[in-house]
């Protein structure tokens, strides 16, 4: 007992895959599977995946299908973005010039769309430790490219402020913003490739035999341990800025799970995930009037960025030992961030104003993940199919992917 | 979001509803089986919490139970206050001395009604209203002798603690005022009594009383007006007074009454005072007193006006003359309001104010000086004095049917005149100086909509209604009417006829411009005072690719439809003097695109044409030859198909066109341009234009800056630009081959795009007559910081420009601190004034609806952002599920408030 408390207390080494806060589920749960049991005589686990985005679509607040640059809002709004500046200033001269254009929910609104395509490889080394623990490091790359972007100006041209708005601001919007927005780019799309965040984990896990007639096995499992902000940031200067992590911020990962094995071919489990991040400190671009849309927000100021609690989870149904070897497991995944908060360091902005974008709200994500799991005393192996099916504020794509890894 | 969402269309929904209830109404008509004597009305409805009309019968009529009777905003309905048994004096079941009384006075005190009835002795006065009602009495009221008065020539009220009622009245057994025992009788709420003060009789005020004499007795007549001023507590009494015959000899009008205890005893009584000392009256010009042997002076109606900038004024109807030759004149003097012993006396017109300050925050001006010279007085002929900057619309041995003031308004009404067409509610604004003293009045125009006799008025300044007392003539008086903001739908006026909604204006403005392509992008006013026209005021509506020339004197009873005149190919269509709307498009109206601004310019020959600026582009209205019309317009059917809109140069987003006699102006976002008004110029492919100044040019500007609106009288120019107020420098002039400018100080500026300019001018007719003395309303608005503020200024050309002929009004809040008048403290895309009513309104912005409100009544200087913020929002569907809301503008021709949007308009009559 002494010895089962001990190891509760002792935050095990163990991979935690839910390592990005940006809501796409790229940055998901189940890259590694925590479940899968370490071979006794083995000590290390080297593990290499790929995998792929296919149909990436976003779900709006209101949980709607929608292209990946309307997730927060249809269409974005370029009389809005003028406001909340004095009006001496550069800015505040074209809204000035704009003064009696009212933004009526079609004059100066752009509706954006673009093609998201995503690839991602995590290397994972895992090392058998004494007293069921497990140390683990995993390291992802990310490739991501944001393309065919358009910019489709809804405004009309029937009135006075019409024709105003469009031969000031729309009619060149794109360059508008750039000089505006010091470097903001919402025409072009942008294609990245660079390291995730780094997480280290230790882990606790070890199965249970049950002398049952029904229950055969409980796996139980803790981890814990940190996100290392490795990973490349987010370029406020880009359309839809995606950070391959957490954005600058040390995270600190734990979780645990539970696996129940019923008869020799059935199991079933329930995993959880938690993240809670560090505040980070740095130049972001916030909204400076209440009704501005958040992918074209001109100014940029020094922030502190607090960030709100991650949770996941999963459950799951599996078919286990087919041919000794082979397991075939469904999934649903259910993520929900909460509101992350901006802390503004400057007399000219309003936090409340910056805090009412959409981009900082909760948001959820729902999916389902078909996967064939190869288990054996060398070798670890997974095809995994993911299919998003609900969600809210979030980028989603369907994922296939798999890996290999090796036991030594 | 989801959340928000819900939010907005659950209010949307709400408001809609609300709305279309309320759309339905038009003007709404109360009619009584009986001719109504008296009205008065309860603007802030007391106890009701309702605007409420209350009327007196105008004939006994036996078991009337509406002898007096009420109307509240809210029913619509009459209820009497006269049943044949009541509550009297504390005791159950009594009857009812009104039941069926004819009643010749009736006033409101404490939101209760007090009454005088014919025949009878005794005043009446409410107790309860509410609930049950109940009467006290109090009389017989004496004279001032003690014995029981002739006859009740006036009635007046005061509200507060002893509720005073002040009583004029003749001797024992003589119907003449003037003669000794003529008085006034004092009445006072003691507990659950209502008891005759001064020891039961009159206080003396008669043929021999000094403070009316000078030098001698006067002969005062049977005209006596009493007005109690709350702010002032002073009761001021308006006389009719003849000067004694010798030499010396001389009278006043006006007599100023303070309520004093009596020494010893448990009464009050009238201290009556000079209203203004002998020694500063002088011949016979004073308005209120004659130093002329043998002369009348006379003050037939009386009221007290304070002014936006807390002066008193005192509005007397009448002058140096009998009441059959002043009836139709209307002056304004100061009254001293500082707590001194000349409180309620004559102030010295010339003098500078004094702030009163509590804690260094603003809190009331005064004037503490009494006049006691001959200089210290305005004369009839003072600009300053002269409401409506001259004679009413009546004859003089006429008399107007009510006087009433509002804000910085004074309004009259007229019922019966020979003159066609003067009948109807009249109002004249005060124009304020750099002291906030009165310096000048607009001229007189029609408001409400209604141009028909009235017999009573007033107005709810809380959210626009005019109220009104019609009827064939003064002896049958049976309706009571008011204005309400709708689509006017089948009122007989803009609405269409009483049976058909869809002739009216308003429907064939939204006709022909449909919310698809915008609606009416403007609405503007051009006055019959117009040097351009005669007779008549011309309405002018523009869209997209159109304009629409609105008379609507030509409508029949509302029917716009069968005057309609089309043309498509730019020239104005063929027209008669019954055409109602000319509505043209063409290829040239296409060019200039949405078209915003609209001007009729005149020079100096007399030659006058239509301008318009849209987005793209200017055009004229004139013949081939480049000529205007020269013979002032007396309908549309003065111009012919030869009139068609041409192009002029090459513009683009027009902000202004406005003109003077030589010169007609464009502003555009980044220039302003001087053209040389004549035919050849307007016609030429290659016209001589000036531009008169670039945004960068100004100082401190760059071009990145925007000029915004311009408004031209004189030699003086004044800019609202993104850079703040410029005006022409000093001693240079709008006409100089280059003129100079100078940044124009605005108090408190929190708000530095200086957006439009309102003027406030003594005349309609020409623009030029602004700067002769007029208030400037300057509207700061910034949408990216969702500001709004206004500054007020008076504007007095005289001789060459220079740092006086623009100053800011006393508007502040901190001590010796100028600022600005209202601060919104959010965006607001228009603003109108009348001096009683401020109205704004918004369009559609995000995720916030359109919406026009007034502004609670009585916002003067200093007034807090609390008061401010306390608008009354019109509910009407139509504003809002608008996108456009674009301009509040009053018809002068009818008086009829209109605002214009994506809806068409609609309108307060």
């Amino acid at each position: 007992m002494t010895k089962r408390i001990l190891a509760l207390a002792i935050i095990s080494l163990h991979l935690n895959s839910l390592q990005a806060i940006f809501s796409d589920n790229i940055f998901r749960l189940g890259c590694i599977d925590q479940t899968i049991r370490f071979p006794e005589k083995q000590r290390f686990l080297v593990q290499a995946e790929g995998e792929g985005t296919f149909n990436t679509i976003g779900h709006n607040p209101l949980g709607e299908h929608v292209n990946i640059l309307q997730i927060w809002q249809p269409n974005q709004s370029s009389l809005t973005m003028l406001r909340g500046f004095a009006s001496n200033t550069q800015i505040g001269q074209l809204s000035s010039l704009l003064n009696t254009a009212n933004d009526d929910g079609v004059r100066g609104h752009i509706t954006p769309s673009g093609k998201l395509t995503a690839q991602r490889f995590n290397f994972v080394a895992k090392k058998h430790l004494p007293f069921n623990l497990f140390g683990n490091i995993l390291i992802p790359v990310f490739h991501m490219k944001l393309s065919d972007v358009s910019l489709v100006d809804q405004t009309k041209n029937i009135t006075f402020t019409d024709q105003l708005t469009k031969s000031n601001l729309t009619n060149n919007l794109g360059a508008i913003v750039y000089e505006l927005g010091d470097g903001l780019d919402i025409v072009n799309g942008w294609e990245k490739t660079g390291f995730g965040d780094i997480e280290i984990t230790l882990a606790w896990q070890k199965v249970y035999k049950q002398a049952k007639p029904v229950l055969k096995e409980v796996l139980l499992g803790l981890y814990g341990g940190l996100s290392i902000p490795s990973g490349v940031r987010q370029n406020a200067d880009i359309l839809m800025p995606i950070p391959f992590g957490n954005d600058g911020s040390t995270g600190l990962i734990f979780g645990g799970n539970i696996e129940l094995q019923w008869w020799h071919h059935l199991r079933g489990g329930i995993n959880t995930n938690f993240l809670n991040l560090f505040g980070s400190s740095r130049v972001r671009r916030i909204k400076t009037d209440i009704g501005q849309t958040d992918l074209i927000l001109l100014a940029k100021t020094q922030t502190l960025k607090e960030w709100g609690f991650t949770q996941q989870y999963a459950l799951y149904l599996e078919l286990c030992n087919m041919r000794d070897v082979l397991s075939l497991r469904t999934s649903y995944n259910y993520i929900k961030h909460n509101q992350d908060k901006l802390n503004i360091f400057n007399q000219s902005y309003d936090s409340a104003i910056a805090n009412t974008a959409i981009s900082l709200q909760e948001w959820t994500q729902h999916s389902a993940i078909f996967a064939l799991i190869y288990e054996s005393n060398q070798a670890v192996a997974k095809l995994f199919y993911q299919y998003p099916f609900n969600g809210k504020n979030v980028i989603q794509s369907n994922i296939f992917g798999g890996y290999l890894g090796l036991y030594f | 979001m989801k959340g928000t969402t819900v939010s907005i269309r659950i209010r949307l929904v709400l408001g809609l509803l609300l709305c279309s209830n309320l759309n339905l109404k038009c003007s709404i008509t109360i009619t009584t089986s009986f001719p109504i004597g008296k009205s008065v009305f309860d603007v802030f409805g007391g106890p009701l919490n309702q605007p409420t009309m209350y009327i007196g019968a105008g004939n006994a009529v036996a078991n009337n139970q509406f002898a007096i009777a009420r109307v509240n905003n809210n029913t619509n309905t009459l209820q009497g206050l006269t049943p044949s048994t009541i509550k009297l004096n504390n005791t159950d079941n009594q009857t009812n001395p009104l039941c069926g009384a004819q009643i010749s006075f009736l006033k409101l005190n404490n939101d209760k009604p007090v009454a005088l009835a014919v025949g009878d002795n005794n005043i009446y006065r409410y107790s309860s209203i509410i609930d049950n009602l109940s009467l006290s009495s109090a009389g017989p009221i004496n004279d001032a002798s003690g014995a029981i008065a002739g006859a009740f020539l006036a009635l007046e009220t005061a509200n507060g603690a002893l509720s005073q009622s002040f009583v004029a009245c003749t001797p024992n057994g003589d119907s003449n005022f003037g003669g000794t025992g003529s008085g006034v009788a004092l009445f006072e709420v003691a507990g659950d009594n209502y008891v005759f003060q001064n020891d039961s009789k009159a206080v003396a005020l008669d043929n021999a009383s000094s403070a009316i004499g000078i030098n001698n007795a006067v002969t005062l007549a049977n005209t006596v007006e009493l007005h109690w001023s709350g702010e002032l507590n002073c009761l001021f009494v308006g006389l009719q007074a003849q000067a004694g015959s010798t030499a010396g000899n001389g009278a006043r009008s006006i007599v100023v009454g303070k309520v004093t205890p009596v020494a010893g005893q448990n009464y009050d009584t009238i201290t009556f005072e000079e209203f203004v000392p002998s020694s500063a009256i002088s011949g016979n010009n004073q308005i209120i007193g004659t130093g002329t042997a043998g002369t009348t002076v006379s003050a037939l109606k009386i009221k007290t006006l304070r002014t936006s900038t807390c002066l008193n004024y005192l509005i007397v109807n009448g002058g140096n003359s009998s009441a059959s030759s002043v009836g139709n004149l209307i002056y304004a003097l100061p009254i001293v309001s500082g707590n001194n012993a000349n409180k309620g006396h004559l102030a010295t017109y010339n003098q500078t104010p004094t702030d009163i300050y509590t804690n260094n925050f603003f809190v009331n001006r005064t004037l503490d000086t009494a006049a006691t010279n001959p200089g210290d007085l305005l004369t009839n002929t003072a600009t300053a004095a002269i409401v409506g900057g001259g004679q009413l619309p009546l004859n003089a041995n006429e008399t107007i049917s009510d006087l009433f003031v509002s804000g910085d308004s004074v309004y009259a009404s007229i019922g019966t005149t020979a003159i066609s067409g003067a009948t109807g509610i009249f109002q004249s604004q005060a124009i304020l100086d750099q002291n906030g003293l009165i310096s000048g009045w607009t001229q007189w125009q029609h408001v409400s909509g209604y141009q028909a006799a009235v017999f009573g008025a007033a107005i709810n300044a809380v959210n626009g209604s005019y109220w009104y007392l019609t009827g064939s003539d003064a002896s049958n008086v049976n309706a009571i009417q008011k204005t309400v903001w709708s689509n006017g739908s089948k009122d007989g006026l803009l609405g269409g006829t009483a049976s058909d909604a869809s002739l009216g204006l308003v429907a064939n403005l939204s006709t022909l411009f449909p919310k698809s392509a915008g609606g009416v992008f403007n609405l503007v006013d051009i006055s019959k005072f117009n040097l351009a026209l005669n007779g008549f005021s011309m309405l002018i509506a523009t869209g997209a690719n159109q304009v629409a020339l609105i008379n609507t004197d030509a409508a029949i009873n509302g029917d716009f439809s069968s005057g309609i005149a089309n043309s498509n190919d730019d020239a104005y269509p063929v027209t008669s003097a019954s055409t109602t709307i000319a509505r043209i498009t063409g290829n040239n109206l296409s060019t200039a695109s949405a078209i915003t601004t609209a001007h009729i310019a005149t020079n100096a020959s007399g030659m006058s044409w239509i301008i318009l600026g849209g987005s793209n582009g200017v055009v004229i209205l004139r013949q081939a030859s480049g000529d205007g019309w020269s013979t002032p317009l007396t309908s549309l059917g003065d111009l012919d198909p030869s009139y068609s809109f041409e192009l002029f140069s090459s513009y683009q987003f027009v902000q202004k066109i406005t003109s003077d006699a030589n010169y007609l102006y464009i502003l555009t976002q980044n220039k302003l341009d001087k053209i040389a008004l004549n035919s050849a110029n307007l016609a030429s492919s290659a016209p001589t234009i000036t531009t008169v100044v670039q945004v960068g040019e100004l100082l401190d500007t760059t071009s990145s800056n925007v000029l915004n609106d311009v408004i031209i009288t004189g030699d003086l120019a004044i800019l609202a630009t993104s850079a703040g107020l410029f005006r022409t420098s000093n001693g240079t002039s709008i006409h100089d081959a280059t003129p100079s400018w100078t940044s124009v100080d605005v108090p408190e500026q929190l708000v530095v795009p200086s957006t439009k300019l309102i003027e406030v001018g003594l005349s309609f007719s020409d623009r030029s007559n602004f700067g002769l003395g007029g208030n400037l309303y300057l509207v700061s608005s910034y949408r990216g910081l969702q500001q709004t503020i206004i500054n007020r200024f008076y504007v007095n050309l005289t001789g060459a420009i220079d740092d006086n002929t623009i100053l800011p009004l006393p508007d502040l809040y901190i001590k010796n601190s100028l600022s600005y008048f209202i601060n919104f403290e959010s965006f607001r895309d228009n603003f109108f004034t009348d001096g009683t009513l401020l109205i704004n309104s918004l369009s559609r912005d995000v995720n916030q609806l359109s919406y026009a409100q007034v502004m609670l009544p009585g916002i003067s200087s200093g007034t807090n952002a609390v008061q401010i913020n306390k608008p009354y929002n019109l509910p009407l569907l139509e504003i809002a599920i608008a996108n456009l809301v674009s301009n509040i503008v009053r018809s002068t021709n009818s008086g009829a408030l209109l605002i214009s949007g994506e809806f068409g308009i609609v309108v307060n009559e």
